[in-house]
């Protein structure tokens, strides 16, 4: 079964796409055959419960992992067959990532930390720019170690726009933050999607999140469950959790 | 593209990982400092021969005579190829200084002929023909009799006594390693050389036109075999012992060995320690991979390719070896100028300048890098094999199976606790191979190092005092007959006396070719052993020249009469210093057909004697040199054993600081890799101390696992070291004493105290919350 989404061509488009890994001495059939479409501008929330194949379906789609068997691609690029030199300059030139435990170098400051993106890509922003877009301008020269976890989460995010992706990944970003934090992740995750016009997805296992997707996919025991469509998505202030 | 994200955080892992950095530093200095301080001294002493050979005008070929004609000159310089011929008149002499030290007169080149071996004068003046002779005295036996220019010195020369008058201080190629008649090392207390006017000199000796040693330089490209046969013809009738080349010229061959085996030194022990930090760069870099695997996936996550991260790992491990390597580079060179200081006591070249040469740093830089290079290797590669998606995934579980304990009887019986620590050693072998490796690299270097001064005591012991049992040695000018031994017997305090023949000797084997004094030992002797049945030989002859028991080998008497005959080999024997060939005197004197004689007398004397037996024998006319076993020790302990004690006192203080790195970076990592199970146990309601014991005692089974693999190991090296340094001249035992064995336990123990209080520190007050997280 395919889902279609607004008529417009997909950046990525997967098709039976399997993932079977081994997690010490288990056998973890991560993905059982899924089937996606996502669009340029989308803002899409893959919902789950923890183990259901969000984050596995992730990272084949941010060109993190492989898959078992199937087809994902990338625009014309099948990332399924493809090494890891183009995986590498993929993720460098078109996707970037947001992790839920942020993920920074914590040997280098905030602004450095987004130089390690910005010295390797073509066309980036300048970093305090990045850092202003999520406003956090002013904790540029701080480490990790001096930021709270939603400002560790403003960072990443500012680390993965700097570069101007065309795909936006996030894995669980509120995940370790509480409400108010991660409402502000949130809010600088819709600024970078309206102004830059990036493809969003965001995994989470928090319900209420969803209401600001354009889409809501959800995943369970490795196959797609449903998919809504929210043609009236909610603004930010009108969500709790 | 310059990745200055990428560079500040080298710099800081630099700060952040500073045991980690200041270990490794510390082994690639040792290591590379030990490499450039060992090769530069090679390096200096191999410059001061060429230099010292080169000026002084060192010979090609040599010959001794018993007395030829100055005459013979022409004849000698017509051999074709010679270039230049330098005739000396020599004369041995006893000296008038206390325990009668023998020398050797050498004459100077007359006026007009600069002459070859020329005697390079450190002090004072040429001497001039006055009233009371002058003479120029060797360097090494003024400073060891505190002898100077202007002094006068009473000897007996030509059986007459005379007094001389000390004109300066000088030093000649062939002279470099200087060993008197008789005994087995350098003595500057007991023999020297002086040198005089051709005219004194031959007034002195009444020797008159004649000359005893001659030495040839040869035009280059010459068959020196021919011109060695054209000169052994015409010395002939003169007493020639044969003409030999400058390979076989005593002091040239000792000094060649030494710079052999200061460069197989140079080459091993850093070789070695440079190994060990290879281990250890590994072992921390492939902690480090783990440790970062997050970043390392984020990094690609991010974008970056293997091999960039792959590069980024290197350049942080080549700083790490960059501050070793040139802290190392400050201290080989204190440590080389140290070690050729030492030198100086052994070999007398005229100056022995320490330089740390470019090759050699450029040499201590190289085997840094390439001891970095390959121990990062394994660890880069795993960064390639490190998928992200993996990485970002929480850590699996580590594998455990239920093993033969577990299913055995005790099994059940079995503590958890104690299960905990078993199943943990026991589940990666190669893991805990890898650990216990690494604390018995700790153990090898110190048993290496520290053996040293077992082989040094054994050599004293075995040679000196068990092998040989008397007070004193005399040799005579020429042999006398056996009943005259009583004689000497009889002397007041002479407890016991042997005697023995001794022949200079070419002896011939297949290609080889050696000359050397062949002793004729009593059949059961007392004063020396080994007791010799037949042929003996040093094991030096079965090793090099490949001669086996039941081979013939063909001797040529290089005294009067010239007799030739062959003997076969009936058994070898090991000498720790120099080579010998032995059989029982009355062979010899069957084989000479002579009758019973001796040349050798040992005597064992009662130690409050000594002086006056001294001075019965240096009074008699027949006395060549007399050697007393305590001057042979003093002599041995003042220039070998200084040479072997400074040497392994560097190795000592090197493999201390190594080993000490070494374990305390394993008991480090050992308690990395456990911390987050402290924490766990501790959350778990275990007071601290238990949680940490139990984990201490994982460690603590390494370590002693460790003990038994390194001795082992420590051995094994010890021996393949003396293997690859053996020399003609030396032919050690190994021996490693228990002390060796306990002192390398109280070191290392005291060292895994340490270790384990620091670790019991940092857990203690690394609060729980951050331990439970900790990838450290």
């Amino acid at each position: 079964m395919t889902f279609s989404g607004p008529e417009r061509a997909p950046v990525f488009k997967a098709r039976n796409l399997v993932k079977t890994y081994t997690w010490g001495e288990v056998t973890v059939h991560a993905l059982r055959g899924v089937d996606l479409d996502l669009y340029e501008h989308e803002m899409v929330v893959l919902l789950g419960p923890s183990g259901s194949g969000k984050t596995t379906l992730l990272n084949i789609l941010g060109g993190l992992d492989s898959a078992s068997s199937g087809e994902v691609f990338y625009r014309d690029h099948n990332l399924v067959n493809s090494d890891e030199e183009t995986l590498t300059r993929f993720r460098r030139e078109h996707v970037g990532f947001v992790f839920q435990f942020y993920n920074l170098i914590a040997s280098l400051t905030a602004v450095e930390n987004i130089r390690l993106v910005t010295e390797i890509t073509s066309s980036p922003m300048k970093p305090e720019d990045a850092l202003d877009l999520v406003g956090i301008k002013a904790l540029a020269d701080r480490f990790p170690s001096q930021l709270s976890g939603g400002e560790q989460q403003r960072v990443s995010i500012a680390r993965a726009i700097a570069k101007r992706p065309d795909i936006l990944l996030c894995d669980e970003p509120t995940g370790a933050l509480d409400y108010e934090t991660g409402r502000k992740v949130l809010e600088a995750i819709q600024k970078i999607h309206s102004e830059l016009g990036t493809l969003v997805v965001i995994i989470t296992h928090n319900a209420a999140i969803a209401g600001i997707a354009d889409r809501v996919i959800r995943i369970e025991n490795g196959k797609i469950a449903e998919v809504r469509i929210q043609p009236d998505r909610l603004a930010l202030d009108q969500i709790r959790w | 593209m310059v990745k200055q994200a990428l560079n500040t955080k080298i710099l800081r892992s630099l700060v952040r990982l500073r045991f980690q950095t200041v270990s490794i530093a510390v082994l690639v200095a040792c290591g590379s400092g030990l490499l450039i301080a060992a090769w530069s001294s090679y390096d200096a002493l191999q410059r001061a021969k060429q230099h010292t050979y080169d000026n002084l005008h060192f010979g090609d070929i040599f010959a001794e005579v018993k007395e030829a004609p100055l005459s013979l000159e022409s004849r000698i310089r017509a051999i074709p190829g010679v270039r230049e011929v330098d005739l000396r008149l020599v004369e041995s002499a006893l000296i008038r200084l206390p325990g009668a030290p023998s020398a050797r007169f050498i004459s100077l080149p007359e006026a007009g002929s600069p002459g070859l071996d020329r005697v390079h004068l450190k002090s004072g003046t040429l001497p001039a023909s006055t009233q009371i002779p002058e003479i120029l005295v060797s360097e090494g036996f003024a400073l060891a009799r505190t002898l100077r220019p202007g002094d006068t010195l009473g000897g007996i020369v030509g059986g007459r006594q005379w007094m001389f008058r000390i004109s300066g201080l000088g030093l000649s190629p062939d002279s470099v390693y200087l060993i008197g008649p008789g005994s087995p090392l350098p003595d500057n207390t007991r023999y020297g050389l002086v040198w005089m006017n051709r005219k004194d000199l031959e007034r002195i000796s009444r020797k008159g036109r004649t000359f005893q040693r001659l030495s040839l330089k040869v035009s280059p490209g010459i068959s020196t075999t021919g011109v060695i046969e054209d000169l052994d013809r015409i010395l002939k009738p003169y007493g020639s012992s044969g003409s030999f080349l400058r390979k076989d010229q005593l002091s040239n061959r000792l000094v060649e060995n030494e710079i052999t085996e200061q460069k197989t030194l140079a080459v091993l022990f850093p070789g070695i320690f440079l190994g060990i930090a290879t281990f250890l760069i590994h072992n921390t870099l492939a902690r480090l991979v783990q440790m970062e695997r997050v970043q390392i996936a984020t990094l690609r996550a991010l974008g970056y390719r293997s091999l960039e991260i792959m590069v980024h790992y290197l350049k942080l491990a080549l700083s790490m070896i960059a501050i070793g390597a040139v802290a190392g580079i400050a201290l080989g060179t204190g440590i080389g100028s140290l070690m050729s200081r030492s030198y100086q006591a052994f070999f007398r070249f005229p100056e022995i300048v320490f330089r740390p040469g470019f090759d050699a740093i450029l040499l201590g830089l190289l085997a840094s890098v390439t001891a970095g290079v390959l121990g990062a290797v394994s660890a880069l590669r795993s960064i390639r094999a490190l998928t992200p998606a993996e990485a970002l995934r929480p850590p699996a579980p580590q594998r455990f199976r239920t093993g033969i304990l577990d299913r055995s009887f005790i099994g059940p019986r079995i503590p958890v606790r104690i299960r905990m620590i078993l199943r943990n050693s026991l589940a990666h072998p190669i893991r805990l191979a890898w650990n216990i490796l690494g604390m018995a690299c700790a153990w090898i270097l110190l048993i290496m190092s520290l053996s040293w001064n077992d082989i040094l005591e054994n050599l004293i012991d075995e040679r000196f005092l068990r092998q040989s049992r008397e007070t004193l040695s005399m040799s005579l000018r020429t042999p006398v007959k056996d009943a005259s031994a009583d004689s000497w017997g009889q002397i007041p305090g002479v407890l016991e006396h042997e005697t023995y023949r001794i022949l200079p000797v070419r002896m011939r084997f297949e290609q080889h070719l050696k000359t050397l004094a062949l002793t004729g030992a009593p059949l059961l002797p007392r004063l020396e052993l080994p007791a010799v049945e037949g042929l003996a030989l040093s094991r030096y002859f079965q090793k090099v020249w490949g001669l086996n028991v039941g081979d013939r080998v063909a001797f040529e008497s290089l005294e009067d009469g010239k007799k030739h005959f062959s003997i076969p080999v009936s058994h070898f024997i090991q000498d720790a210093i120099g080579v010998s060939a032995r059989v029982p005197k009355t062979w010899l004197h069957s084989l000479l057909d002579e009758e019973p004689s001796f040349n050798r007398i040992l005597l064992r004397v009662n130690p409050s004697s000594v002086p006056d037996v001294l001075e019965r024998l240096e009074a008699s006319p027949l006395g060549k040199s007399i050697v007393t076993k305590r001057d042979i020790l003093v002599s041995f302990a003042r220039t070998l054993g200084t040479l072997i004690r400074v040497s392994s006192l560097v190795l000592v203080v090197f493999a201390i600081v190594m080993a000490v790195a070494l374990l305390l970076n394993s008991i480090r990592i050992s308690f990395a890799e456990r911390q987050k199970e402290i924490a766990s146990l501790r959350v778990l309601g275990l007071p601290f101390s238990t949680a940490f014991d139990l984990l201490l005692s994982e460690t603590a089974i390494q370590w002693i696992l460790a003990a038994p693999v390194g001795c082992v190991a420590g051995n094994l090296l010890t021996r393949a070291a003396l293997k690859a340094m053996h020399a003609e001249e030396y032919d050690f035992t190994v021996v490693i004493s228990p002390r060796t064995y306990a002192l390398s336990f109280i070191i290392l123990g005291a060292c895994f105290l340490a270790g384990s209080h620091w670790m019991r520190t940092i857990c203690r007050t690394t609060p729980l919350p951050d331990a439970i997280k900790t990838e450290e």
